[in-house]
């Protein structure tokens, strides 16, 4: 088992008010599992999605990445967790706007101290794995959307994580490069990588081997349940 | 932390007019300081140089009465004052920060000096040896003293530029004979420093002053002395310092080691030296402190500069907030974060302080071209200006880095 949640519960403070935003949430991830989370806005799947990501602590329950509690961390042992075993997929791609595709790429390296060298040859492995070798020295305003988010996806991969996180991947692509994302995806995740997918478009959860649904702050269907 | 720099040398180049606009206040203000202080250091020198003369570095020692300078070209020689024999002056030279020592005696107004009809109203000196090479005059035309001249008390005498053009009007001096208090003295060459150190006129005072010294000097060995005048008068001794900075050292050493010598048994005299370089420290103060406010209202330029970049640095942090986040969400450290802005905030004040550096040397020339303030271009200043544009960055920048840092970086990765 790569991610263990056990009673997860998250509250937000609003004045007088507390919102129960995740209540008792538990979620197994297994290693080269591609596990997508269905629901609604504001039924808290942005929240897990945080949670998962390690940008943001429950205010109860459990949760094992790895070997690690990951609970009982600190700001900066957090920082290394996102850095090493987590790898990032965005919406809207976030990447620099000033940097090229491979620097871009070669950010989480550059964070997790490996030589320069070293980061520029695994940067452009991550992009040949994209198919995007021959767009290394392009800025993001010189790539298609598409392009972005594969880009994206090779930051994400650069550093060999334990998992991908992917939060609506498609959301801001036209089909067509939305179909690309996920062929990508599915052949990502047949060379092994553990993909977790939260998104609210059936089409694009269909992907995924399992599906399992968020609404209101329930997670539905127990452990292994489909 | 190499990378930092050239990634905020990047972010200063993509925002050009932003980035001049904020450090402006950094560059007036530096330039302002260094503007200012180019010419406190320029009046320092000019004020060494017009008092100390410029690179002799002589500084003479002399007996003084109850703490004030004695004459005794007058009147009698009081008890108790022996004179400075060869073998001691010798062992002043060993002394630490002395270069060379020599002993002469002197009249400031010379009296019964003539040549023909002309009557001599300039200095008379009577040196050794060694006076020459100490107060830094060469031999132009003739000969110097020889050693025979000392010791058989020849009557030769020597006279430099002044004296050579003012009273031989126009004839060769050397072969002729001037009447000394009724003995006759051959010239024997002319003499003339090696510095030119003329000084600079800023008063009526300093008119008089430089007017009636203009008559020049006569130079005879310091064994003819006693035949023009007394036996036995009071040495002073001119003191070569080994740099002008040492100068007020030298001279205390020579001093000290006069007082203990037992030259003087008489409690009322003493040797003591003129100590140029205190006065000019006196004067270079009092311009100085003048000064100093003018660079505090400066600081103020700075300060309103800082604040500037403060508010630029805050602005760009909200800008590039979705950037941030996402640094934070691949696994940024937080010092890193607020490195990134620290550095950035450093290298634009620096680069302000540099230009200002620049600007400020470019302005204290135009104003001395101007208004004729001498210039001295202090590099310890302009190196701490820059050092303390730097500082600034970081003090200023050190609210906007901590904000970034402490971004959150849900909130940060929503933002659009």
């Amino acid at each position: 088992m790569i991610l263990e949640m056990r009673d997860i519960c998250k509250d937000y403070a609003m004045g007088k008010n507390v919102t129960h935003v995740l209540k008792n949430v538990d979620l197994d991830v297994e290693q080269g599992e591609y596990l997508a989370i269905m629901g609604p806005s504001g039924s808290g799947k942005t929240t897990l999605m945080n949670l998962v990501g390690c940008l943001d602590t429950p205010t109860s329950g459990s949760y094992n990445l790895g070997d690690r509690d990951i609970t009982k961390l600190t700001h900066r042992q957090l920082a290394e967790v996102r850095n090493k075993e987590i790898g990032f997929v965005f919406q809207s791609f976030n990447l620099l706007p000033k940097l090229t595709a491979l620097d871009n790429v070669a950010l989480p390296l550059l964070y997790g101290g490996v030589r320069k060298s070293e980061r520029r040859r695994r940067a452009a492995e991550a992009l040949e794995t994209v198919g995007l070798s021959d767009r290394m020295d392009y800025r993001p305003d010189q790539l298609s959307g598409g392009q972005c988010q594969r880009v994206a996806i090779a930051r994400a991969i650069v550093g060999k994580p334990k998992m991908l996180l992917a939060d609506e991947p498609t959301g801001a692509l036209d089909s067509a490069s939305g179909e690309q994302v996920m062929e990508l995806f599915a052949r990502l995740h047949d060379s092994g990588a553990t993909i977790l997918m939260i998104t609210h478009d059936r089409s694009i959860a269909d992907h995924a081997d399992h599906i399992r649904f968020i609404r209101d702050g329930v997670l539905s269907g127990g452990a292994g349940n489909e | 932390m190499f990378e930092n720099i050239s990634l905020a040398f990047q972010g200063i180049w993509s925002h050009k007019l932003r980035s001049f606009l904020t450090m402006l206040g950094i560059i007036i203000g530096i330039a302002a300081i260094i503007t200012i202080v180019s010419t406190i250091t320029g009046i320092n020198e000019q004020i060494k140089t017009n008092l100390i003369g410029s690179g002799t570095n002589v500084v003479n020692v002399t007996i003084n009465a109850d703490g004030y300078p004695a004459d005794f070209s007058y009147g009698s020689i009081p008890q108790g004052i022996g004179t400075i024999s060869e073998e001691l002056r010798a062992s002043l030279d060993e002394l630490p920060s002395v270069l060379e020592t020599s002993l002469y005696r002197k009249r400031d107004w010379a009296d019964e000096v003539y040549f023909k009809n002309n009557s001599f109203n300039g200095a008379i000196y009577g040196v050794d040896s060694h006076y020459f090479s100490v107060a830094g005059y060469d031999v132009q035309y003739g000969r110097g003293f020889t050693e025979t001249d000392f010791e058989r008390a020849r009557k030769v005498a020597m006279v430099d530029d002044t004296a050579a053009s003012g009273l031989f009007a126009g004839e060769n001096p050397v072969g002729q004979t001037i009447e000394f208090r009724g003995e006759p003295f051959t010239i024997i060459g002319i003499v003339s420093e090696r510095v030119e150190n003329s000084p600079v006129i800023n008063s009526v005072d300093d008119y008089y002053m430089y007017a009636n010294t203009s008559g020049g000097t006569i130079f005879i060995p310091i064994n003819c002395w006693d035949i023009v005048y007394r036996y036995d008068e009071p040495q002073s001794v001119a003191v070569h310092a080994e740099g002008t900075d040492e100068m007020t050292t030298a001279g205390t050493n020579v001093a000290d080691a006069l007082k203990e010598s037992g030259v003087i048994t008489n409690d009322y005299f003493s040797y003591e030296a003129d100590d140029l370089l205190q006065q000019a420290a006196e004067l270079q103060s009092l311009s100085e402190s003048a000064n100093n406010q003018l660079i505090w209202i400066a600081g103020i330029s700075l300060l309103v500069g800082g604040i500037g970049v403060m508010n630029i640095m805050l602005v760009s942090v909200t800008e590039r907030t979705r950037e941030i986040g996402l640094k934070i969400a691949i696994g940024a450290r937080q010092s890193r974060i607020m490195w990134q802005f620290l550095t950035e905030a450093a290298v634009l004040t620096s680069l302000g302080g540099v230009i200002g550096v620049g600007g400020g040397i470019g302005l204290a020339y135009m104003l001395s071209n101007v208004m004729g303030t001498p210039v001295g271009i202090s590099i310890p200043a302009c190196v701490v200006a820059v050092v303390f544009s730097m500082v600034i960055g970081i003090v200023f920048g050190l609210v906007p880095a901590v904000k970034a840092s402490k971004l959150n970086p849900i909130e940060a990765l929503r933002r659009e």
